[in-house]
C-alpha cells in the first residue's frame, strides 16, 4: 500500500474506526492491521505485517473463505462472510454483558481502490463485531420459541384429560419446542411429577434448575423447574415469560382439578339416574305403578308393549282398563292384583292361567304380582304391578313334552335297527314305530340305488298312488331333492319349500312332508326319511334327533348291505375255490387222457386211412377166389366187401368220437385256468367256442344253437374267466327252455363290433324273467331256479368279471318271449389287430418235403410209435424214451433237422433238455418243437413264454401234423 | 436483433453459471440444491419491473447484486420471508429460528447471495470473456411494490434486457426460491459474437 497522502488519511481512518481493518496484498500477505484488531486480538500490527494471512490465522483456511479471498484478489469480486456460517474467523475477543467471549464476526472483503481505478489485487477485510447482534438474535429466537410454547401450553389446558398429562406434556413442550435441557413440574423435594429432559439426565448430577412458582395455594407447593441449555444465560424477558408459563400451568392444574370435581359429581348423578332407568327398562318384565286409587302413574316399555297402551295415554287411567285380565279356562274377569293389594296391604301373586287382553284385541298368557308402595309413615302411596309374558314359557313346555315323545319313539326305533337284518323289513318296521309313536302323522322311508333312483320304500299311511312305482326295475323315480339333502342333511320349513321340486314320489303319494332327512352312508347317498308332523315343533333339538335317527338308519341299511355282500363274497370265494380245484383236477385228467388219446386217435385214423387199400386188395382177392371157385377149386369163406365197408364206417365213427374227446379235453384245460388273473389280448370267439363245447350237453335236447360270430377286434381278458362268463350265459339260456321241443327253440350267440366295444349277445326263446325279478338277477344268491339247482351266483360272478375288465352287462327280457343277455368289453386298439381268420392252407406239395433226420423224445411209447409211423415213410426217425436218453443221443449225434420234444416227462423234462441244448448246441435248440399234453405247471407256462419255439398240443391230428412238419422243414431248408 | 440462436447460446452459458451457483449452495447447506433450466426472455428495460412483479407470487426477501462491465445488470435471489428464515436456520444449525430477519440473518443471506450470484456471474463473465465488477449484495425485505420500480433504474439508459429465471429448491428442506438475472447490453450482438467465438467448435 502506497503511503501517499490520501492513503495516510485512510490509514488514520482505519485506525480510528470502530471496525477491524486488515489489508492484504495480491499474494495474500498482510499489509495492514488496525488498532481495533490489536485491541480485540491482543496481537500488535508489527507481529503480523508481511505474513501470509491464512498461514498466520489457520482458522481462515476454510474453503469458502479462501475461495472468496481469491475471487476478491483475482477478480475484484467483493464478498461477505457471515457470523452464522463462520464461527471462527480471526481469534478475537469481546465483552458480552460482563463476560469476555469469543467475538462473532462479519467480514466484508472488498478490492482496495475505487471503482474507477485499475485493480491492484489488494484487498481490504473489514471485520465487524456481531456478537451482540447474534446474541440478540438468539434471544429473540428463544423468546419466540418460548412464546410459542406458552401458546401451546395454553391450548393444552383445554384439551388434556388430567393434571398428570398437563404436567408431562407441558414439560415435553418446554424441552422440545423451547429447547431447554430439562423441565419438571413437582412439589418441593418431590422427585415424581411431570418431567422431561433432553440430553443429559435431569435428576442426576445436573446443575441447580431455575424454579418458578405455579401460584397454587396448597400444601407442598408445586413448582416449574427448568434447566437451560449449557452456557445460555436467560435474559429478564425470558425469565418473566417462564414465570408466565409456570402461572399458566398452575392455572391449568387448578382448572383441571375443578373440572374433575364437577365432572365426578355429574357422573355420579348420571350414574344413579341411569341405574334406575336401566333397572326399570332391563327388568324384562312389564312394570306398572299406580297411585293409591288404582290409577296408572308409570309404565315401562315392556308394559307398554305387552298391554298395547302407550304410557302417555295410560297415565291417569284405571288399572283395570289398561291391565285387563281374565281366567284362561273360565274366561271370567279376574280381580286385579292392585285392588287386592289396596284391600289387603301385602304382596300378592296372580293365579295361574291368567290371560291379558291387550288393547288391540290380542291375548297373552301372563304371570304377575303386585306390591304396595309405602310412604315414610308406612301409609299406602301406591301399588307396583310386575307381570311378564308367558307365551314363550308355555311354548317351551309344549316343546319339552313333544321332545320327550320323540325321544321315546326314537329309542323304540333304535331297538328295531339293532334287531332287524332284512332291509325291506327294517324300513317297514321303522316306519311303523315312528308313525305309531304319536308324534308324526305320517312317515315314509325311501331307499335309492347309486344312480339315485328309488329301489324300495315304506310309508306309514297307505298311499295307493304309489302302487306300481317300482315296476320297472332300476328305473324307479329319482329323488329330486337328493343334491340338497346331500349338502344340508335335513330340509325343513322354508328350505324344504325351496328345494322340494315336487318329484314323482311325493306327487303320487299325494302329500308333501314337513321335513326330509337324507340317509347318507359312508360314501353314498342311500335315500331319505320323510316325516309329516301334527303341527307341533320340537325346534332345533327335534331336528337334531331326526338327523341322528337318519344317521343310525343309514348305518343299519349299510350294515345289512355289507353283511349280504360279505356272505356273497364268502360263497363266491368258496365257489371259486371249488372251480379252481375242479379245474386242476380236470386238467390233470385231461393230461392223462391226452397221451393215450393221441396214439389212439392216430391209430384209428391211420387204420381208417389204410383200410380202403386193404379193401381194394381184398376185392381182387375175392375176384380171384370166385374164379377159382367157379373152376371148382376149393376156396375160403371170408367176410364180404359190405362187411368191410361196415368195418370202415365203424372205425371212422370211432375216430370222430376220439376227436370229440380230444376237443373236450382241450376245453377242460381252459376252464382249469378260471382263477388266472393276468389279462392279455384275446379273441371272444375262443371263449364262445370253449363254452359251446362245455354247454353242448345242456343245450342239445332243448334248442338249436346258432352262432353268429363276426370277426371282431381282440379284448383284454383272461380266456378262462371269459369262457366261464359265456358258459354261465349259455347254461342260463338253456335252463330257461323246457326240454323236448328243440325244433321250436333257439339259443343264438352273436358277437359284433360296435363303436369302441366288442359286444356279445346271448338270446334265448325261453320263459323270460318278470320285471320285478329282472332288477335283482345280478344280485348274489338271486335265482329263479328251484332250490338246490342254482347257486344264484352265476350272473353276480359274471358281472364282477365283466366290470373288472372295464365292461358292462345288461339284461332284457319279456316273460314268455325270452331273454337277451348282452355284455360289452372295450376293444383293444392295438394296430387294428383283429382275431386271425382260419389258418391258411399249406401250399401245395409241402408235405413232399425232402427227407430229413428227426429225433422224437417222448416218454409215452404209443406216441413215439405213432409219430415214427406218421413220419417214418418219408423221413429218418430216431426215438428216445426220456429226456436223459434224448440227451445221450444228442451228445453222440447232432445231425438232426428237427427235434420233437415232449414238455412234461418224468426223467428230465423237455424244458431241462432244451435248456441244456441252448447252452451246448444253440443251433439245435432252435430246431425244437414242443409237444404238450395240455396241463401246464406255472414253470412250464413261463418257460414257453420265454422261448420262440413252436408248440403243439396233443392229441395230434395226423394230417395236420405231417403238413406242419413239412412246412417247418421247408422253411428251414430255404 | 436477438434471434433464437442467440438465445440458445446464452441459455447454454447461463445454464453453466446457474449450475455452478447450485453447487456452491449445495456445499454450504450440505443438501442437494435443485435449479430448473433457466428461462430466457428478451424485453425492453422499461418492461422489466412489471415482468418481475408478475413472476414473483409473494412478498419476500430480495437479495440483490448489481454488476457492471460490458454487460450491466442485476442478479436477484427472491425468497419468501418464511423460506429465508428456514434457509438461515438450515445454514446456522443450532441457532433458534426467529420470527423476523435479524441483522445477523441478513448478513447470512448476504453471504448466500454473494455465493450464489457471484459464482453465477463469474462463470458468465468468464464465458463471455469480459470482466464484470460486482458490488456486495444488498438484502431488502420488500414491503411495497416500489421495490420493483427500482430494480432496473441503474440501466434505464439502455434499451433491451434479457431476463433469466431459474427456480431453486433444496431437496431435503422446505426452501424454495427464484433467481433472476437481468442482463442489459451496450452492444448485444458483440456479446453474442464473443460467446459464439468462444463456443465455436
Amino acid at each position: 500500500m502506497t503511503p501517499a497522502g490520501p492513503g495516510e488519511v485512510g490509514r488514520a481512518v482505519a485506525q480510528a474506526i470502530g471496525l477491524g481493518v486488515v489489508g492484504v496484498d495480491a499474494e495474500g500477505k498482510i499489509l495492514a492491521w488496525n488498532r481495533w484488531m490489536h485491541q480485540h486480538s491482543g496481537i500488535p500490527e508489527a507481529e503480523v505485517l508481511g505474513q501470509v494471512l491464512v498461514d498466520r490465522f489457520p482458522s481462515l483456511q476454510k474453503k469458502a473463505v479462501v475461495r472468496s479471498l481469491r475471487a476478491c484478489i483475482e477478480l475484484g469480486l467483493p464478498a461477505v462472510l457471515s457470523p452464522l456460517l463462520h464461527r471462527d474467523l480471526f481469534p478475537l475477543q469481546t465483552t458480552l454483558g460482563r463476560r469476555m467471549v469469543p467475538m462473532l464476526q462479519r467480514v466484508r472483503m472488498t478490492p482496495a481502490g475505487g471503482a474507477d481505478e485499475p485493480a491492484t489485487g489488494e484487498v481490504l477485510l473489514l471485520v465487524e463485531d456481531m456478537t451482540e447482534s447474534v446474541e440478540h438474535g438468539r434471544e429473540i429466537g428463544r423468546l419466540n420459541r418460548l412464546l410459542r410454547s406458552l401458546r401451546r401450553i395454553n391450548q393444552l389446558i383445554i384439551s388434556v384429560t388430567g393434571p398428570d398429562e398437563l404436567r408431562r406434556r407441558a414439560c415435553d413442550i418446554l424441552v422440545q419446542d423451547a429447547a431447554y435441557d430439562g423441565a419438571r413440574v413437582a412439589s418441593r423435594g418431590e422427585v415424581a411429577g411431570g418431567e422431561a429432559a433432553a440430553g443429559a439426565g435431569v435428576a442426576g448430577d445436573c446443575p441447580a434448575p431455575l424454579t418458578f412458582s405455579l401460584g397454587l395455594e396448597e400444601p407442598g407447593e408445586q413448582q416449574l423447574m427448568v434447566w437451560p441449555a449449557e452456557g445460555v444465560e436467560l435474559g429478564p424477558d425470558e425469565l418473566s415469560l417462564l414465570q408466565e408459563v409456570a402461572a399458566d400451568i398452575g392455572f391449568g392444574l387448578k382448572t383441571l382439578a375443578e373440572r374433575q370435581r364437577r365432572q365426578e359429581a355429574e357422573d355420579e348423578l348420571a350414574r344413579q339416574r341411569e341405574r334406575l332407568n336401566v333397572t326399570l327398562r332391563s327388568i324384562g318384565d312389564g312394570v306398572i305403578a299406580c297411585d293409591s286409587r288404582g290409577k296408572v302413574s308409570l309404565m315401562n316399555a315392556v308394559a307398554e308393549q305387552l298391554t298395547g297402551w302407550p304410557e302417555q295415554e295410560a297415565r291417569g287411567e284405571a288399572l283395570d282398563e289398561v291391565f285387563d285380565i281374565i281366567n284362561e279356562d273360565t274366561r271370567e274377569a279376574v280381580e286385579s292384583p292392585v285392588a287386592k293389594v289396596i284391600r289387603g296391604g301385602g304382596i300378592v301373586g296372580l293365579a295361574n292361567h291368567t290371560v291379558l287382553l291387550t288393547r288391540n284385541g290380542g291375548e297373552l298368557p301372563v304371570a304377575d304380582s303386585g306390591a304396595p308402595i309405602l310412604g315414610q309413615e308406612g301409609e299406602l302411596e301406591g301399588v307396583v304391578l310386575v307381570f311378564r309374558d308367558q307365551t314363550e314359557e308355555r311354548r317351551q313346555e309344549a316343546q319339552i313334552k313333544r321332545l320327550n315323545r320323540v325321544l321315546r319313539t326314537m329309542r323304540d326305533v333304535g331297538s328295531v335297527l339293532a334287531r332287524e337284518r332284512d332291509q325291506g323289513r327294517l324300513i317297514r318296521q321303522v316306519v311303523e314305530v315312528l308313525g305309531g309313536g304319536g308324534v308324526y302323522a305320517d312317515v315314509a322311508i325311501l331307499l335309492t340305488n347309486p344312480q339315485g333312483r328309488l329301489v324300495d320304500f315304506a310309508t306309514f299311511k297307505a298311499a295307493p298312488g304309489l302302487d306300481g312305482i317300482l315296476d320297472e326295475p332300476g328305473q324307479g323315480p329319482a329323488l329330486d331333492c337328493a343334491p340338497e339333502l346331500v349338502e344340508r342333511g335335513l330340509l325343513w320349513g322354508q328350505e324344504l319349500e325351496q328345494s322340494c321340486l315336487d318329484c314323482e314320489f311325493c306327487r303320487r303319494r299325494g302329500a308333501r312332508p314337513d321335513a326330509v332327512v337324507g340317509l347318507k352312508g359312508e360314501e353314498e347317498f342311500l335315500g331319505a326319511l320323510l316325516v309329516s308332523g301334527d303341527g307341533g315343533d320340537g325346534g332345533d333339538e327335534e331336528r337334531e334327533l331326526l338327523r341322528r335317527l337318519a344317521r343310525d338308519l343309514a348305518r343299519a341299511v349299510e350294515a345289512i348291505a355289507a353283511a349280504r355282500e360279505r356272505d356273497a363274497l364268502r360263497v363266491q370265494v368258496a365257489q371259486s375255490d371249488r372251480l379252481s380245484s375242479m379245474g386242476t383236477l380236470a386238467a390233470g385228467v385231461a393230461h392223462e387222457i391226452n397221451n393215450p388219446l393221441a396214439y389212439t386217435l392216430y391209430n384209428i385214423e391211420s387204420a381208417a386211412e389204410d383200410l380202403p387199400q386193404f379193401m381194394a386188395a381184398y376185392q381182387q382177392l375175392l375176384a380171384w377166389q370166385s374164379e377159382r371157385l367157379a373152376a371148382g377149386q376149393p376156396g375160403v369163406k371170408g367176410p364180404s366187401i359190405a362187411d368191410l365197408e361196415d368195418l370202415l364206417e365203424r372205425i371212422r365213427e370211432a375216430a370222430d368220437g376220439a376227436r370229440r374227446i380230444s376237443t373236450i379235453s382241450r376245453t377242460l384245460s381252459t376252464f382249469s385256468r378260471v382263477d388266472q388273473s393276468e389279462v392279455e389280448p384275446m379273441s371272444l370267439r375262443h371263449a364262445v367256442e370253449n363254452a359251446r363245447n362245455m354247454a353242448h350237453n345242456e343245450i342239445k335236447y332243448r334248442a338249436r344253437l346258432v352262432l353268429d360270430l363276426a370277426a371282431t377286434p381282440a379284448v383284454l381278458g383272461s380266456e378262462g374267466k371269459l369262457s366261464q362268463v359265456m358258459l354261465n350265459l349259455m347254461i342260463n339260456a338253456a335252463h330257461a327252455i323246457e326240454e323236448g321241443d328243440m325244433e321250436n327253440n333257439q339259443i343264438s350267440v352273436r358277437t359284433f363290433h360296435q363303436g369302441d366295444n366288442v359286444v356279445v349277445e346271448v338270446s334265448d326263446t325261453g320263459a323270460g324273467i318278470g320285471a320285478e325279478q329282472l332288477g335283482q338277477i345280478f344280485e348274489p344268491f338271486f335265482t329263479t331256479k328251484p332250490i338246490g339247482e342254482g347257486s344264484g351266483l352265476g350272473l353276480s360272478i359274471s358281472r364282477k368279471i365283466i366290470s373288472e375288465l372295464g365292461g358292462e352287462i345288461e339284461a332284457q327280457s319279456e316273460p314268455g318271449k325270452g331273454t337277451t343277455m348282452r355284455f360289452w368289453l372295450p376293444a383293444v386298439q392295438e394296430d387294428g389287430r383283429s382275431e386271425p381268420g382260419p389258418a391258411p392252407a399249406p401250399p401245395e406239395g409241402v408235405d413232399q418235403a425232402p427227407p430229413a433226420r428227426i429225433l422224437v423224445v417222448d416218454d409215452e411209447a404209443g406216441i413215439r410209435a405213432a409219430v415214427a409211423h406218421m413220419l417214418g415213410g418219408q423221413h429218418e426217425v430216431i426215438v428216445a424214451s426220456s429226456g436223459v436218453e434224448g440227451r445221450e443221443v444228442l451228445l453222440e449225434d447232432q445231425g438232426f433237422d428237427l427235434i420233437i420234444l415232449d414238455l412234461m416227462m418224468s426223467r428230465m423234462s423237455g424244458m431241462e433238455l432244451h435248456r441244456w441244448l441252448t447252452e451246448a448246441h444253440p443251433a439245435l435248440a432252435e430246431r425244437v418243437i414242443f409237444v404238450t399234453g395240455g396241463a401246464f405247471t406255472p414253470a412250464a407256462r413261463s418257460y414257453l413264454a420265454s422261448v420262440d419255439n413252436m408248440r403243439l398240443e396233443k392229441p395230434l391230428n395226423a394230417a395236420t401234423f405231417k403238413q406242419l412238419v413239412a412246412t417247418v422243414l421247408g422253411n428251414w431248408s430255404s | 436483433m436477438v434471434d433464437a440462436k442467440h438465445i440458445d447460446i446464452l441459455t447454454e452459458v447461463i445454464n453453466i453459471g446457474v449450475g455452478e451457483a447450485a453447487e456452491a449452495l449445495s456445499e454450504l447447506v450440505e443438501d442437494r440444491v435443485e435449479l430448473t433450466v433457466p428461462e430466457l426472455k428478451t424485453m425492453a428495460i422499461s418492461d422489466c419491473p412489471a415482468y418481475l412483479e408478475d413472476e414473483v407470487d409473494s412478498w419476500g426477501v430480495f437479495t440483490s447484486q448489481l454488476f457492471d462491465g460490458d454487460v450491466k445488470g442485476r442478479a436477484l435471489l427472491v425468497l419468501s420471508e418464511a423460506c429465508s428464515l428456514d434457509l438461515v436456520s438450515v445454514l446456522a444449525a443450532g441457532e433458534p429460528r426467529t420470527l423476523s430477519l435479524t441483522e445477523t440473518a441478513k448478513a447470512t443471506l448476504q453471504e448466500v447471495g454473494n455465493i450464489i450470484l457471484g459464482s453465477c456471474l463469474s462463470v458468465f463473465g468468464n464465458m463471455l470473456d469480459t470482466r464484470l465488477s460486482l458490488a456486495v449484495p444488498g438484502v431488502t425485505v420488500a414491503t411495497s411494490r416500489e421495490f420493483f420500480g427500482n430494480v432496473a433504474e441503474e440501466f434505464e439508459d439502455l434499451e433491451m434486457a434479457i431476463v433469466v429465471k431459474s427456480e431453486l429448491s433444496l431437496a431435503q428442506h422446505q426452501v424454495r426460491g427464484v433467481i433472476f438475472v437481468l442482463l442489459s447490453f451496450n452492444d448485444f450482438e458483440l456479446v453474442v459474437q464473443q460467446a459464439e467465438q468462444r463456443w465455436a467448435p
